[in-house]
């Protein structure tokens, strides 16, 4: 197990969990979050690879695509989270359209018993 | 030297740790503020892992600025979750409340398709030979031509020109999307959020001459050590948020031609080089000689530097903003209304 090894498995986990996470959490902020983990992953693993493939210094190609991949991730961070706000203000209701969980104290008391 | 494993080992289940944390969170506060803490670990991956150029960005990138632009959605999209105290928790998705979450069947194909998809990256990773060299002597050998000495920026600016251009591409589309999601086009009538503070704009005043020297220095570095223009187009970008958030000129400020001239700079820059490079005799496009390498690549840098930051920093001032005035007020009334 070497640390390229250690660092790409938690990359195809980080993936894995982000690729979970977007599929079947609702709330769209948190599927933001999620598309941003699967970014964390596939960097993560390209890192990896150019650690591995060190000679003299490590692989720089794979550095300058993920540079470049992080500065497209904040851009395309900040669309979505400006279409979300359009969205809320759209249709006027919490983007995760859960219009019937106004009151989650009262409903979640309320089934707590058996 | 046996210490390296157990850092490794340390720093990766605190990566997933946090991952799963603010996915599985039903606090959407608490959501953000752990995905700024996993900036942070991952920015950790990065020095570990010896790529000091991206810790530097992402450490500015994935902690300060993308934090910044949750929690300025969050208060907008969700008023109410920041004010409890003990968090009302309306996202709790249990799956004995069927009726309103996605039914189990939901989370289990989720399940099967996401270990699908693991192993079959599990399987690409170790199927991977143990020893190859990538491009990194590729690069070396011809570093000496790029006119830097800094592998990552000779591949940015010499050997992979063209990832470059179209990230500016990018960054110029994402502003256009978030521009069409608003009402008035550019930041300028954008007021701050809150009046300004005294001691904040004091701070500010005196910090930000020091952040503008930053920025170039880091831009100057990135000929020779981890540097260059994204890093410091990020730093620019931050000064700018800061300098509004305080109430002071910023981009919201800014004329609006040299504001427009600023977006497009760092495209256009290369799209004429670019042409210049097609239509001169026996070229490649985007390939320019030796002997100019040194000078093109720092005034390309320069521009670059400055169309991130003043991209970034209009795309960050204009989500913070939110939709403007009448949205605080619109959004309480139909979180009212909405209780059917």
């Amino acid at each position: 197990m070497t640390t390229f090894h250690l660092y790409s498995f938690a990359a195809m986990l980080l993936a894995a969990l982000g690729v979970y996470g977007l599929i079947t959490r609702r709330h769209l902020l948190r599927k933001v979050m999620a598309l941003n983990i699967i970014a964390g992953g596939a960097f993560l693993l390209l890192i990896s690879t150019a650690y591995r493939n060190q000679g003299a210094f490590p692989d720089p190609v794979p550095h300058a695509m993920v540079l470049t991949g992080i500065v497209v991730a904040i851009s395309a961070t900040g669309f979505a989270l400006a279409l979300i706000q359009r969205i809320q203000k759209q249709l006027g209701q919490r983007p995760d359209q859960e219009a019937g969980d106004e009151n989650p104290d009262q409903t979640e008391t309320s089934r707590s018993g058996p | 030297m046996s210490l390296a494993p157990i850092f490794d080992i340390l720093l990766i289940t605190a990566l997933l740790l946090v991952s799963w944390r603010l996915l599985g969170n039903s606090d959407l506060f608490q959501a953000a503020v752990l995905f700024i803490s996993f900036g942070l670990f991952l920015s950790l991956a990065w020095v570990r892992l010896q790529a000091p150029d991206i810790a530097l960005a992402e450490a500015a990138v994935g902690a300060g600025l993308t934090g910044a632009l949750l929690f300025a959605t969050l208060k907008i999209v969700e008023p109410k979750q920041g004010r409890s105290k003990n968090g009302a928790q309306p996202k709790s998705c249990r799956l004995d409340r069927a009726a309103e979450c996605p039914g189990r069947m939901h989370y289990i194909l989720a399940s099967i398709f996401v270990l699908g998809l693991a192993g079959l990256l599990l399987t690409a990773v170790f199927s991977l030979p143990d020893t190859a060299n990538g491009l990194a002597g590729l690069t070396s050998g011809f570093l000496a031509q790029s006119g830097v000495e800094h592998p990552v920026t000779a591949v940015l600016l010499n050997f992979r020109l063209y990832d470059t251009w179209l990230e500016l591409g990018v960054l110029l589309l994402a502003l256009l999307g978030v521009l069409g999601t608003r009402d008035r086009l550019g930041p300028q009538n954008v007021t701050a959020a809150q009046p300004p503070n005294p001691v904040l704009s004091w701070l500010v005043r005196g910090l930000a001459p020091f952040m503008l020297l930053a920025t170039v220095y880091l831009l100057w570095l990135g000929d020779h050590a981890p540097g260059g223009a994204f890093q410091a187009g990020v730093v620019l970008a931050a000064t700018l948020v800061l300098l509004w958030l305080a109430g002071l000129g910023s981009v919201v400020r800014m004329p609006r031609h040299a504001w427009l001239f600023s977006l497009v700079a760092g495209f256009s820059a290369m799209l004429v080089l670019a042409l210049c490079t097609t239509l001169a005799p026996d070229a490649v496009a985007l390939a320019y000689p030796q002997s100019w390498a040194k000078a093109l690549i720092l005034l390309l840098e320069s521009v670059a530097t400055i169309s991130i930051g003043v991209i970034l920093a209009s795309l960050t001032v204009l989500v913070l903003a939110g939709e403007g005035e009448a949205n605080g007020a619109g959004a309480a009334e139909t979180d009212g209304k909405n209780g059917m």
